[in-house]
């Protein structure tokens, strides 16, 4: 793990990286709506997350694909980028779900009155 | 021995042979011209050296070390055909990734000078290929790959590309292919031919249109 990487690989892939924060944001929601202590929502976040870093190489290669010579030429391969931004995401992932355990009261009445507000 | 080789090039499409026991090599102050036909596997045999092609088989070694990607030696850099700077990154940014060494004299150069702030989407598509080839030619590696830098630019930037490319082989290795063949002529200390899937050393035009790379060959 290399922050010095994760600065160079942000510069280029800020929105893949925003991507899998927005996947850890959406798989927090349904920690706080059911609790930490069911086993079964911890395969189903491993399962969403896995799928989000899964698009995160379909739009790396849609979009970012040219930018490979990029790194290339700086010694770095895809698959290092790639590794070091997922380590990266789980750190984030492991935060968001630090907050939103401490926060779980507070966070689940905003979540209850923000889906209320919206359903009205 | 001191200085890139590559050799015992093997390499296939489907069922099309590109390049079949090529052997290349290139030593610091030495530029090396590779020419050849379209199609011929001048780019393929680039990209083998440099790692973003897996050969059938080859073997690679830089400064006496055995790599499987060129690029992982950390000593290699490569002008691919197409623009390879994203455009959000300044020059004075790419300089400082690609160029710690050398980026006294690449800002000595009035292009570079007057755009060290400018993002690559500003330039033209020239003046970034111009911005790229610079950038390859004055970075960090050793071994420089430079594939058809001499394609959209005015013939006034191709001479000036000619004269730092003379510049900066006092202390680097640079493997140049292009359709450009009188430039490659021009800058090149040694030609190497790509033709019949294998390459040839080529000592002047003669041998050129002997091996039907430029017409005028009557048996």
């Amino acid at each position: 793990m290399s922050i010095g990487l994760l600065t160079k690989s942000l510069t280029i892939y800020k929105p893949i990286f925003l991507w899998n924060v927005l996947v850890s944001l959406l798989t927090s929601v349904f920690f706080i709506i059911n609790g930490f202590k069911e086993p079964g929502i911890y395969t189903f976040a491993l399962f969403i997350k896995l799928i989000g870093w899964l698009f995160s190489i379909a739009i790396y290669f849609l979009f970012y694909q040219p930018t490979a010579y990029y790194f290339k030429n700086q010694g770095i391969s895809f698959r290092k980028i790639m590794v070091n931004l997922v380590l990266y995401d789980l750190i984030v992932f492991i935060g968001i779900l630090i907050v939103s355990s401490l926060c779980r009261d507070f966070l689940s009445t905003v979540l209850t009155n923000l889906l209320q507000t919206a359903k009205y | 021995m001191q200085g890139l080789s590559i050799d015992s090039v093997n390499q296939s499409f489907a069922d099309r042979e590109v390049l079949s026991s090529v052997y290349l090599n290139c030593k610091i102050g030495e530029v090396v011209g590779l020419l050849g036909r379209n199609g011929s596997g001048k780019s393929t045999l680039l990209k083998i050296i440099f790692g973003s092609t897996k050969a059938n088989f080859k073997y690679l070694s830089i400064n006496n070390k055995v790599y499987d990607k060129g690029y992982l030696s950390k000593n290699l850099s490569y002008l691919p055909q197409d623009n390879f700077i994203p455009n959000q990154i300044t020059v004075l940014q790419a300089i400082n990734i690609f160029c710690k060494k050398q980026q006294a004299e690449l800002k000595q150069i009035d292009f570079v000078a007057n755009h060290l702030n400018a993002k690559f989407y500003n330039f033209s598509g020239g003046e970034r290929r111009l911005m790229e080839c610079l950038l390859m030619i004055y970075s960090d590696a050793e071994y420089v790959l430079l594939d058809e830098p001499f394609s959209q630019l005015s013939p006034l930037w191709i001479e000036e590309l000619k004269n730092h490319i003379n510049r900066a082989k006092a202390y680097k290795g640079f493997i140049i292919t292009d359709h450009f063949y009188k430039s490659i002529l021009d800058v090149s200390d040694r030609i190497v031919l790509l033709h019949n899937r294998c390459n040839y050393n080529i000592n002047n035009e003669d041998d050129l249109v002997m091996h039907g790379y430029l017409p005028g060959f009557t048996a």
